[in-house]
């Protein structure tokens, strides 16, 4: 597997405050690398540092294996990106817009070319209207085209889909996978929202307080194997009482009359058997996975 | 690649409705000015010149259009420093505001390359509007009033430019304007890559502009130390084109120092910049 980027002990600080703290990463070619974190965990500060818009207060990055340091420009010609919200000239059309990045992108691009890529982010038709009467989501969407234009090998977007509708949320993430799945593009994505990567990317990394919390293939990191499940029953107590230390090393809390166990989805059938063998009356059971239960705690 | 760049930059700058602002003050200042000289030019002359008349005998056709550039450049010269730094002082900080600088950033150009362009773009702006005015206030004066000898009245002494002179002393006095509104492009700039918003550079270097100014008029001397100091004090430099005899030594020595001034201010600019996390 080709490693694009590679993160080695990367630490940020602003000040006394550490805002990324000795994170290692590494992305490999054709990834949809998910960047997972609560608001303020340090995703945007470690993009920047990937874009080379902050410097990193110690650790090394390299990008298509060259270091950021020594081959800023080459490493910058290959990624397409989109930091935060996308910001652009106003007072210009969205066809001037995109001409202009390209061309500092270093590339010459043809009109053809240029409607070719209004037309696939769906803002055809609106092309030559200044960006100043631009939704937030067309913005978004001329965003997308804007980090398409030079055919970058790797895309970088900081929460694109922020603000956006749902039907906007929806083709935004069509276009992620379309531009992995047709165009081959390696991508990394961050998010607040664990649904958001789940539903897109193939690997992930979670990172909070600007520490790595967990980082692997998605498939595995939100495994069914650790489940977090909730039983509701009518006395908490009373049902614990009755268990009788059944499972006792899976127990892990009780809330409101709510029994949380830590187990395997092929272990729930049997533990409800013993609720209703104790005759312990059910009104609800819900389970989650454990890192997305660990998520949701981190982000309240 | 900075051919590029320095096209786009200048396309950004005149599409910007912004940019306009000079132009039109200057065009409008301008015909008010040559309206008004032309309608009530001799009650104003014969004001100036009230004085010298009881000793001397003045001749010939004195409010002619060589004077009436020289009064227009010598009045509206003051404010070009606002109508540049409302351009130039918006560089960088305009698009740190507007959030294109995170863009701008991330594309394969250095840090100093943007920095350069910005600069040679925000000059040739400066250049521009010097010659805009220079032109229009030449252009019309020498068109509307005859060309004739310039008289110019300095506190201790006279100066009577001939007709044939007048003319490359302009085109040099804009020359020099140019370097002294470009002491303000840079300035502006430097203030530009410390600040994340438009107003405080602009606002800033029209602060400092005055401040420097009224130091420089003030006969102190606690202040008479610094006044060579104050770049302020060299951006009226162009108008000892109009002497007699050249102080020639004087002028380079101000250029000069305008010149440091520039290149100080750059210096900063690059330094402050390259070294900056961009996080607007």
């Amino acid at each position: 597997m080709e490693t694009i980027i590679e993160l080695n002990k990367i630490s940020k600080s602003f000040g006394a405050f550490k805002v990324v703290d000795e994170l290692s990463l590494e992305v490999y070619k054709g990834d949809v690398f998910g960047f997972l974190g609560p608001n303020g965990a340090g995703k945007s500060t470690t993009m920047r540092m990937m874009l080379s818009l902050i410097k990193p207060t110690s650790g090394s990055i390299k990008i298509f294996g060259k270091e950021m340091n020594t081959h800023r420009n080459e490493i910058m010609r290959q990624i397409g990106c989109i930091i935060e919200k996308p910001d652009f000239y106003l007072y210009m059309s969205a066809e001037k817009n995109i001409e202009l990045f390209s061309k500092l992108s270093g590339i010459t691009v043809l009109k053809n070319k240029i409607q070719e890529i209004i037309e696939l982010v769906g803002l055809k038709g609106r092309e030559k209207d200044k960006v100043k009467t631009y939704s937030h989501g067309m913005k978004q969407r001329l965003g997308i085209a804007q980090t398409l234009i030079h055919d970058p090998a790797l895309i970088i977007l900081d929460e694109p889909t922020t603000g956006l509708d749902p039907q906007g949320i929806i083709d935004i993430r069509e276009m992620i996978l379309r531009l992995k799945n047709e165009m081959g593009k390696t991508i990394i994505l961050s998010s607040h929202i664990l649904s958001e990567i789940e539903l897109v990317a193939n690997r992930m990394v979670i990172i909070n307080k600007g520490k790595q919390v967990a980082q692997g293939e998605v498939k595995e990191l939100l495994s069914t194997q650790d489940l977090i499940l909730s039983v509701e029953v009518e006395d908490g107590k009373i049902a614990i009482e009755k268990l009788n230390g059944y499972k006792k090393e899976k127990f892990s809390s009780l809330e409101n009359n709510t029994l949380k166990f830590s187990l395997s989805k092929n272990e729930i059938p049997e533990l409800v058997n013993e609720l209703n063998k104790q005759g312990i009356k059910i009104y609800g059971i819900t389970y989650r996975r454990a890192l997305e239960e660990y998520f949701l705690k981190l982000t309240n | 690649m900075i051919y590029r760049l320095l096209k786009v930059e200048l396309y950004k700058i005149f599409s910007r409705p912004r940019s306009y602002i000079g132009f039109v003050a200057i065009a409008i200042l301008v015909f008010v000015f040559q309206l008004a000289l032309y309608v009530d030019g001799k009650t104003y002359l014969t004001f100036l010149i009230q004085q010298l008349e009881s000793k001397f005998s003045i001749q010939g056709n004195i409010l002619n259009g060589y004077l009436i550039t020289y009064i227009i450049l010598q009045t509206l010269i003051v404010q070009m420093p606002l109508l540049v730094a409302l351009v130039t002082g918006d560089l960088l900080s305009g698009e740190a505001a507007s959030g294109t600088m995170r863009l701008l950033a991330t594309k394969p150009i250095s840090r100093a390359n943007i920095i350069s362009v910005k600069f040679i773009a925000g000059s040739f702006y400066t250049l521009l509007l010097v010659l805009w005015l220079g032109g229009l206030a030449l252009g019309f004066g020498l068109w509307i009033f005859e060309p004739g000898d310039l008289m110019v009245l300095s506190t201790d002494h006279i100066s009577i430019i001939p007709a044939d002179e007048c003319l490359w002393r302009f085109f040099v006095a804009c020359g020099v304007a140019f370097i002294s509104l470009t002491v303000v492009t840079s300035f502006s700039m430097m203030l530009s890559a410390y600040s994340d918003n438009s107003i405080v550079p602009i606002v800033t270097t029209m602060a400092v502009i005055i401040i420097f100014t009224i130091i420089g008029t003030l006969d102190v001397p606690l202040f008479n130390n610094i006044k060579p100091f104050l770049f302020t004090t060299h951006m009226i430099v162009w108008q000892k084109l109009f002497q007699d005899l050249l102080p020639v030594d004087t002028i380079i020595n101000s250029i000069l120092i305008m010149l440091a001034y520039i290149v100080a201010f750059l210096s900063i600019t690059y330094y402050r910049f390259i070294k900056k996390d961009i996080l607007s």
